[in-house]
């Protein structure tokens, strides 16, 4: 899990270059074109299983539990603001070099939904884990996670 | 009625940062030495099973058809099983069910990674698991939310880094008797707890280090070890196996607990015929374990998962010597993931080959003293959701 930096690999080797050359476009799918939409809009779109009552953020096609499929009366705005659950300071890249500006990290429990949410946490050096955070937003917007600067202690 | 399964060898390449030997070469090494140690040829031999993780790190999309040779599946039934970090528990859970059915009598397993090729670090291949849409574009990497959980964990039963600190020295210093070791030496707690910061709060010695190696072993029918003159003195029966999976999004459970792998170990324990699940009656039941350790606090969140310790108790348990080598109930003799180093899927398999050696009595010097009767292995992958469980006892244990 360590990151490596090629230096540091040793034995010598005899070696050739290659990569993988393709790129991708992904589509966002059913669920996902309504919560990037949401975004664009300043809106936090979750949706709700009728059978077990579970609510998800981002929203999904189905429950994964009940498997029931989730229809279009299932989504709903909710409020851009919950709990901070867990977060971290990360002070290295993907390559082990330090950051010159390490940043936070955080797992959100927006009210009233039963998943967390992954995003930044800003404008902090000393969260605190049950906190209150509520979502600071870009002033533009494209439908893209970035839409959502980060989260904030309220 | 399924058939009577056992181990009867294991091989292991080194584990190095940057080995010289292709994926392919290293299986082969692991692979032959298994064979060889079973006193049978790849002639002998009718399934084959390969095990490894991201093709990303080799670089070579489909990477078991490029493993296949190597791991000696030329004109034989071959399979790859990919959970992830999985993997090396999962693959000789594959090989039992392989003979266990009455398809296969003699199943030859190979684990490998090869995770120097990729650049610039395995991070950044690791970054394509996350989810594409919603994840990727902040970022992540493994580290950062292992550190999430570690947290998570730490929070949720008041728990000081200096007991999770406790199991870095206690595997690392394991790692000085297994001749596969990366990383074998003894450090202080306090250098462990100064190392550098990487993701606040996990620090460089608190995980283990990305490598190259492979593992493997044979199984065979009970028909066949018999046919094979195979002496009950080396051979270790599988007892239990299990595996489960928790949701697909890792931010969609509670990560100070993880029940992906509590569920896993009830499927094991029950199909061993161990109905009661408590701690102190599961601890002694089996002789050892060897929990997935790649981070030091994932030892101890694996070992209240499996049920072997109640929940937050594993790390006190770690810092008083429970689980050292000559302790009550050892964890991790081999050194670990921590101490013998990471190369994803053959990492586990080096779980598997130690639970060969200590049941057979051929660790050498990492040989847990007293009458063995069962070990346990177990892995973690996937997205941090998927537990593997691998139980086995002595040749001679009923
Ligand atoms: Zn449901």
């Amino acid at each position: 899990m360590l990151p490596t930096k090629r230096d540091q690999q040793g034995v010598p080797t005899t070696e050739v270059w290659g990569d993988f050359p393709v790129t991708y476009h992904y589509t966002v799918g059913i669920s996902g074109e309504k919560f990037f939409e949401g975004l664009k809009n300043q809106k936090l779109v979750a949706n709700t299983c009728n059978s077990c009552n579970k609510t998800y953020l981002p929203p999904k096609l189905f429950c994964e539990d009940c498997f029931d499929e989730l229809t279009d009366d299932s989504y709903k705005e909710i409020k851009a603001s919950g709990k901070l659950v867990s977060f971290t300071e990360v002070f290295l890249d993907h390559r082990g070099d330090k950051l010159s500006d390490p940043y936070f990290l955080a797992l959100i429990q927006l009210n009233g939904t039963d998943t967390t949410f992954f995003h930044k946490l800003i404008n902090t050096n000393n969260p605190t884990i049950g906190g209150n955070v509520t979502a600071v937003w870009n002033d533009t917007r494209s439908g893209s996670l970035f839409d959502l600067n980060g989260f904030q202690a309220e | 009625m399924t058939k009577k399964v056992g181990l009867v060898s294991a091989g292991i390449t080194r584990f190095q940062r940057r080995a010289k030997e292709t994926g392919k070469e290293l299986s082969y090494y692991s692979a032959k030495m298994a064979l060889d140690a079973a006193g049978i040829t790849r002639k002998d031999v009718d399934g084959v099973i390969i095990g490894s993780a991201p093709d990303a790190f080799d670089g070579v999309h489909q990477k078991h058809e490029y493993l296949t040779d190597g791991s000696g599946g030329y004109n034989l039934p071959t399979m790859r099983g990919y959970v992830g970090g999985g993997t090396g528990v999962f693959s000789p859970i594959q090989g039992w069910y392989c003979i266990a059915s009455g398809v296969h009598n003699i199943v030859l397993i190979t684990t490998e990674e090869k995770m120097s090729s990729v650049l610039p670090s395995t991070q950044a291949a690791f970054m394509t698991i996350f989810d594409n849409l919603i994840e990727r574009p902040l970022g992540p990497n493994l580290i950062w939310i292992f550190a999430l959980e570690m947290r998570r964990y730490m929070e949720a039963h008041g728990i000081p880094k200096e007991h999770i600190a406790s199991v870095s020295v206690k595997n690392k210093e394991n790692a000085i008797d297994h001749p596969s070791a990366m990383l074998g030496k003894k450090w202080t707690l306090d250098e462990v707890l100064n190392s550098e910061m990487l993701a606040d709060p996990v620090r460089l010695l608190d995980i283990s280090p990305v490598a190259d190696g492979a593992a493997s072993f044979v199984m065979m029918s009970e028909e066949k070890i018999k046919e094979f003159g195979i002496s009950l003195d080396d051979v270790a029966w599988v007892d239990g196996v299990g595996w489960n999976v928790d949701t697909t999004m890792w931010t969609n459970r509670d990560l100070y607990y993880p029940k992906y792998l509590e569920k896993a170990a009830h499927q094991a324990y029950n199909m061993a015929g161990q109905k009661n699940h408590s701690p102190e009656v599961l601890r002694k039941w089996l002789s050892f374990a060897e929990p997935y350790d790649p981070f030091n606090y994932k030892e101890l969140h694996h070992l209240e998962g499996l049920q072997l310790f109640g929940k937050g108790k594993a790390p006190q348990a770690a810092f008083d010597g429970i689980t050292a080598r000559d302790g009550d109930f050892p964890t991790c003799p081999s050194g670990g993931l921590l101490g013998v180093g990471n190369p994803i899927a053959a990492a586990a398999g080096m779980k598997i080959c130690e639970i060969y050696w200590q049941l057979t009595g051929k660790a050498g010097k990492r040989q847990i003293s007293g009458d063995l009767t069962r070990g346990l292995a177990q892995a973690w992958g996937d997205l941090m959701q998927v537990g593997t469980v691998f139980i086995a006892r002595g040749g001679r244990v009923e």
